[in-house]
């Protein structure tokens, strides 16, 4: 279930398909309509985090990006999403393990932390940014959306805090906007949980990512692998495994190709080595290996 | 036989022997290596069986010979316990050797690095995601025989 009701509470700042207000120091507000449901974005950025909280949190890097509107359900391309949300200083909040990226979906006064099955990770985010707020992160979202549904579930009950601290504004003095990107380089937080070897959680995430061209290369990279078997099959090596027990010592650092217990070359690449195989031309092709 | 089979279904479709040791000079415990082969390259080469491993790695060499090794593409560093290696995933065919049935083809996704790496002393790894996610194994220990199989 998307996100509803905000715009009551806000005002002005939920009209429309799509607008931005940020204060001086870099927060942005921002409000778009998906599917007629409005969801307000921001209203209480990085730099009032940092004052409301009085952390001292040096590296806050803040990258703001526009996502399209699809589906009826909040899905990553909907939503505002602030990148790479640095939080490494003494008292800063820990940047979560697990996490799409270091990515927060910000999304009126609640850190969203989104999806792919992180959702206690997420949760217990939420539960030190909110923990060290004051006033409170302000919150009225019953129900999450997506996977992103998980954390609320995993917070107990609906967040409602700080009925307050929407009157009182958090509604921030707006001014220059940090940066607003037409497209989201959603492919880049899944080549992010690539390298941190979190592919489940990629894959998960990839779901969510529109059939465009963009997508179509990590789409491939990430697809279950399939199988087949093949008219055809090897020889026993036996012999070769002997040779290479046998000979070990002897060829540190090389490439050999061993067929049953004969070497028939010797290089110190690969590439040499089979420019020495092709003009032997085996009759079958031998077993290579590179020695230790 | 290269069949096994489990509550009446075919489990395996290949069986191969596989070399426990690469080296008896290395002062390495034993590893599993089994005999694969990718697409380009005629000749067989042994790959580290390590389930443990989140991604399989290719050679870079190997990579280079098969024209899978690009300066171009995404890349990603991969992080491991000895550090982080850069290099790039690529899509390939590669195939488990069969010694009795059939050989196993894998469409897998395999890891090439930027730079030759051997971490713990092995060049080819076959791991978990990208290739052995869809692959059924057995192991015999005794008899140095590994049955495969896909679904």
């Amino acid at each position: 279930m998307p996100v509803q009701g905000m715009s009551e509470q806000l005002g002005s700042w939920a009209t429309g398909s799509s607008r931005e207000q940020s204060d001086r120091d870099g927060d942005v507000s921002s409000s778009h309509a998906v599917r007629g449901t409005t969801f307000v974005t921001g209203g209480l950025g990085p730099q009032s985090l940092l004052r409301s909280a009085a952390v001292p949190v040096p590296a806050w890097s803040v990258e703001l990006r526009v996502y399209s509107a699809s589906g009826s359900a909040l899905r990553a391309e909907d939503s505002f999403v602030i990148d790479d949300l640095r939080t490494d200083g003494p008292r800063g909040y820990e940047r979560p393990v697990g996490l799409a990226g270091q990515t927060v979906i910000y999304d009126s006064n609640l850190f969203l932390i989104p999806f792919a099955g992180q959702a206690e990770t997420g949760a217990e985010l939420f539960r030190r940014l909110r923990a060290r707020i004051e006033p409170p992160i302000v919150a009225n979202v019953q129900v999450g959306f997506g996977t992103g549904g998980e954390l609320f579930r995993c917070l107990a009950g609906p967040v409602r805090v700080a009925e307050s601290a929407v009157a009182a504004g958090t509604q921030i003095e707006p001014t220059g906007v940090v940066g607003l990107q037409p497209r989201p380089p959603l492919a880049s937080f899944v080549w992010d949980l690539v390298s941190r070897q979190q592919v489940k959680a990629a894959r998960e995430l990839l779901t969510h990512l529109p059939d465009e061209s963009e997508y179509e290369r990590i789409k491939v990279l990430l697809r279950l692998p399939t199988t087949s078997t093949a008219a055809q099959r090897d020889r026993d090596r036996t012999a070769e495994y002997a040779w290479l027990r046998e000979h070990a010592g002897e060829y540190s650092g090389q490439w050999v190709a061993v067929s049953g217990d004969v070497l028939l070359a010797a290089a110190k690449s690969l590439r040499e080595l089979r420019r020495h195989l092709r003009a032997a031309s085996p009759v079958s092709p031998p077993l290579v290996h590179f020695m230790e | 036989m290269s069949m096994l089979r489990l509550d009446d279904q075919n489990f395996s479709s290949g069986r191969a022997g596989f070399q426990d040791a690469s080296s008896p000079y290395s002062g390495r415990s034993a590893r599993v290596l089994v005999k694969v082969a990718v697409e380009g390259m005629d000749e067989p080469f042994l790959a580290l069986l390590d389930t443990a491993a989140e991604y399989s790695v290719l050679d870079r060499e190997i990579a280079t010979e098969v024209g899978l090794a690009s300066s171009e593409g995404d890349r990603i560093t991969l992080s491991h316990r000895g550090g982080s290696t850069p290099g790039q995933l690529v899509r390939t065919t590669m195939r488990m050797l069969a010694d009795e049935g059939e050989d196993l083809v894998v469409e897998a996704t395999v890891f090439v690095p930027d730079h030759n790496w051997a971490p713990t002393g092995y060049r080819n790894f076959i791991g978990y995601i990208g290739f052995l996610e869809r692959v059924k194994l057995g192991l015999d220990p005794q008899e140095n025989h590994v049955y495969f199989g896909g679904y």
